[in-house]
């Protein structure tokens, strides 16, 4: 039922905007606070796991960014990261050796002193191919991390190859990373929940089940007393299908210090109409506004509208004809209006997009992205030159997703834009979701569907690495040495202003071989209640407005 | 006096001894039906066991940012997925002899057994309260309406009928949704009126799925009754109780209902089954946090122990139910006999 396609993997960290939501103040200026310091909120689903290690989505980012504090964490602005759970960090002159010095007094939720070791073994354990953690690749920038990770589970070298990992707790304050090259975007990996703190002992206490599981941080009643964590909130209560509370932990040292929230009930409500009723009903303090209700939400003072570091695209097979032709897939690119997808399907919500980077990050350069604007006439030209005819291409197929109202509309708007601006007969190609999964695979597809990408963090390397030769990410097993060879140097770079240049050249090639049309950049629609005051919102939060910055968040009488 | 204390003494000596003969039989039969279980279940599985694996994509498979390849073999090695499609088969089989249904691939740590055992309460009352609902609402409906044949009530016991057995559930369920959300919701301001979850949380919050659960079982079942009182009434004995003078509700409790509600009890176990397993459409649109919801979420999720674990708990639950039905009509009807 959701009209937006869920697109974020794992929504970590990122950059881009920052709006202070409502009229934000501490109960220092004038802000009278109810007598129950609570916050509910809605989460699309029910956390599989409340794993920093092991988390692969929002909803689960949700919790854990809570639970847990990394060694650095995004600024306010998101432009850049700031220490967190290290009080300072260093990297040496080779760009290789990071130094993280860990906060002085720093306890985890039992009130046990928080050592570099945890942090070794926190790390090692993502890295650990027995743990099969689903983002471990993040760490791939540790030395000898893709190895290690690569090797068989069943490997009785596995103990012994985790030592030899580029990690090392110099002393109990001090925790040391050597890199397998040089890459600044490290601050960023480092800023991930999945780089929390783990507690080897709770971990063991709690056992395995029958599959070699940890049942350490199960989302089971046990969590409140296995999910011992080093951040600003802990598990209270679990009810399992129904919600999830977060009361302060009271051993908390850190950047987030002292919130004035005193709970934080996260529901599990997979309808968005549903989540909207409760908010209506005074049952929830904040929610996304659903597709349908736009209009009225409009012109509500409740309302607050910030753009995400998220951009979607249509896939375009290059393995397939007639999408192996540059020029045709470019002719496409140029006869799909998007300012009247934006208006007309997303009511207006939304950014149109003719470029990989969103607005908000550094590198987003809307001016590279003209080749692919919208003209028919132009469109028109560049199909005839590509030695493909409209008529030939009657009866391509489009691949979406029957199941969501959103690939859906999606695929129409494409099949009617085609067939007005090229004459091309569109044959609309529905599919479930996992069965798309494996065609996109197996690239056994044409074109479509709509698909995206947000954030991880605010860096260009998170978003130009998708499409390099063999990326998992990349549907439309698009190669292309110069686009490789530019991303590649860019992403080692140290200095902004060759990463910037490479990043361009890297730009200019995916926009001219259009591997993808570019179409949109989601912009977040929330309801907020008056009397949620101080939230910091970012163009990433983990599915509730404020959550990088919870310690802000009053709730004023009302 | 002497037929009505002669009556209970001869009726209780002859059983006596019959009913040694009769348990003996019985003991064997349930055995029996208790043994063909076995294949049955490993048929279910079986099937189910290979059109899992045989749906397309993985359990890895996700929407936005892909798993690396390192990471898809770690978690096939995890969790026995990389062995030959038979060997794990064998592997499942070995694990549910010792009641172990593995884990679920959603949730790391947590035990199939574990997952179902938080999800079974909400859809078992649930299914319970339905259960009581559709027989007192259903069999008072079908008796009334064979009683007065032809009058308004009965009118209305058949239409409903009609209605309640041509509409499936979540037709039901959406337009209870749009009437009672629309216009009892804004006269009452009671939330429970809305499909937002809440149960079982909040025990109100049933009103609205069981409605929608037992809507087409009641008018099965008011038909069903209603028929057999007709042809109960039509019986001898019945008329011997009228020419007796006995006064209706006398008639009607101890000698018509006795007689009509034997093939009420036949559909019961079903029925019980049926709420239960039926409850999978009726538990998204309420927003139930049962069983049959989150059957829905491991077939979505290409979960393979949840689908089997869930799969094997309607079969068994259908099989035990239907033989607790037979046994319990040798109880009902003496006509009846095991074989």
């Amino acid at each position: 039922m959701q009209s937006e396609i869920r697109f974020r993997a794992i929504a970590l960290a990122s950059a881009g905007l920052f709006v202070v939501a409502a009229c934000g103040g501490s109960s220092g200026n004038g802000v009278t606070l109810a007598s129950a310091q609570e916050l509910r909120i809605r989460l699309t689903t029910e956390p599989a796991t409340f794993d920093p290690g092991q988390a692969q989505w929002d909803y689960e980012g949700a919790v854990t960014r809570q639970t847990f504090e990394s060694l650095l964490s995004p600024t306010k602005d998101f432009k850049d990261v700031t220490p967190a759970a290290a009080e300072s960090y260093s990297v040496d002159s080779t760009g290789l050796i990071w130094t993280f010095k860990l906060r002085p007094g720093a306890k985890w939720s039992d009130g046990v002193a928080v050592k570099a070791a945890d942090f070794v073994y926190g790390f090692q354990r993502v890295l650990d191919p027995r743990l099969a953690a689903p983002y471990a690749s993040f760490f791939y920038t540790i030395k000898n991390g893709a190895t290690v990770n690569g090797m068989d589970p069943k490997d009785p070298g596995v103990d012994a190859a985790l030592q030899t990992l580029g990690l090392k707790a110099v002393d109990d304050n001090t925790f040391q990373v050597t890199l397998e090259a040089p890459a600044g975007y490290f601050k960023w990996e480092a800023s991930l929940v999945l780089g929390g703190p783990v507690r080897k002992d709770i971990v063991q206490k709690f056992g395995k089940d029958s599959s070699g599981n940890d049942k350490w941080a199960a989302v089971a009643a046990t969590a409140p007393q296995s999910v011992v964590g080093n951040g600003p909130f802990k598990i209270s209560e679990v009810v399992p299908k129904d919600h999830v509370t977060l009361v302060p932990n009271p051993n908390y040292v850190g950047t987030r210090s002292n919130p004035t929230l005193t709970k934080i009930t996260e529901y599990y409500i997979d309808d968005e109409t549903v989540a909207y009723a409760k908010y209506k009903s005074g049952e929830l303090d904040q929610v996304p506004v659903p597709l349908a209700d736009t209009e009225a939400a409009r012109n509500s003072p409740e309302l607050l509208k910030i753009p995400q570091l998220a951009v979607f695209w249509v896939n375009m097979n290059t393995k397939k004809a007639p999408f192996d032709n540059p020029k045709v897939r470019l002719a496409i690119t140029q006869a799909i209006d998007r300012n009247s997808y934006v208006t007309n399907i997303q009511k207006g919500r939304d950014l149109a997009a003719s470029t990989l980077i969103p607005k908000g990050m550094r590198n987003y350069r809307p001016d590279l992205g003209t080749q692919q604007s919208f003209n028919p006439a132009t469109a028109k030209a560049t199909l005839a030159s590509s030695g493909v005819s409209a008529s030939s291409m009657n009866g391509v197929k489009y691949m979406y997703r029957s199941s969501s109202p959103g690939s859906k509309t999606a695929a129409e708007f494409i099949q009617a834009q085609l067939k007005t601006n090229l004459g091309i007969d569109v044959v609309l190609d529905g599919t479930d979701s996992k069965t798309e999964s494996a065609r996109y695979k197996a690239g056994n597809f044409q074109f479509g569907d709509i698909s995206g990408w947000g954030a991880d963090y605010p860096d260009s390397q998170d978003w130009f690495d998708i499409f390099l030769t063999g990326s998992g990410n990349n549907f439309s097993f698009w190669t292309n040495k110069a686009y490789d060879d530019a991303v590649t140097a860019a992403d080692a770079a140290v200095d902004p202003a060759k990463r910037d240049a490479a990043y361009e050249t890297a730009a200019k090639i995916l926009v001219a071989e259009a591997p993808v049309m570019f179409l949109y950049q989601s912009t977040a629609w929330i309801l907020v209640k008056p009397y949620l005051k101080g939230a910091i919102a970012t163009p990433n939060d983990d599915q509730w407005l404020g959550d990088y910055f919870a310690n802000t968040i009053q709730i004023a009488q009302h | 006096m002497a037929l009505v204390t002669g009556a209970p003494l001869r009726g209780a000596l002859i059983p006596l001894r019959k009913r040694s003969g009769r348990g003996w039989t019985l003991g064997i039969y349930i055995a029996r039906r208790l043994f063909w279980l076995v294949p049955v279940m490993l048929f279910v599985v079986l099937i189910t066991f290979f059109l899992a694996h045989i749906a397309p994509g993985s359990p890895w498979d996700k929407e936005g940012r892909q798993l690396s390849l390192a990471s898809v073999h770690n978690l096939n090695v995890k969790y026995g997925l990389d062995q030959p499609i038979w060997t794990q088969f064998g592997l499942y089989l070995w694990n549910v002899l010792h009641f172990d249904f593995g884990t679920s691939y959603q949730h790391p740590g947590q035990s199939v057994n574990q997952l179902i055992g938080a999800t079974w309460p909400a859809t078992f009352t649930l299914g319970a309260v339905s259960f009581v609902v559709i027989v007192v609402v259903g069999v008072s409906l079908g008796v009334v309406a064979a009683l007065r044949q032809n009058s308004f009530v009965d009118y209305t016991a058949v239409a409903l009928a009609t209605v309640g057995a041509s509409v499936p559930n979540f037709v039901v369920g959406i337009v209870l949704i749009i009437l009672l959300s629309n216009f009892l919701y804004k006269i009452t301001n009671a939330t429970f009126f809305l499909p937002t979850g809440g149960y079982p949380q909040d025990l109100l919050h049933m009103i609205m799925p069981v409605a929608t659960l037992s809507f087409l079982p009641i008018a099965y079942l008011a038909r069903l009754t209603r028929s057999s009182t007709l042809d109960s009434l039509r019986q001898d004995f019945v008329r011997t109780a009228w020419a007796k003078g006995l006064r209706e509700r006398l008639v009607v409790t101890r000698h018509v209902l006795k007689n009509s509600l034997i093939p009420v009890v036949t559909v019961a176990g079903p029925l019980f089954a049926g709420l239960i397993t039926g409850s999978v459409i009726v538990e998204q649109v309420f927003q139930v946090p049962g069983i049959g919801r989150s059957y829905v979420q491991a077939i979505e999720a290409r979960d393979y122990p949840m689908i089997l674990g869930t799969t094997m708990l309607y079969a068994g639950l259908v099989a035990l139910l239907n033989l607790v039905v037979d046994v319990a009509y040798v109880f009902i009807d003496p006509r009846v006999k095991l074989d």
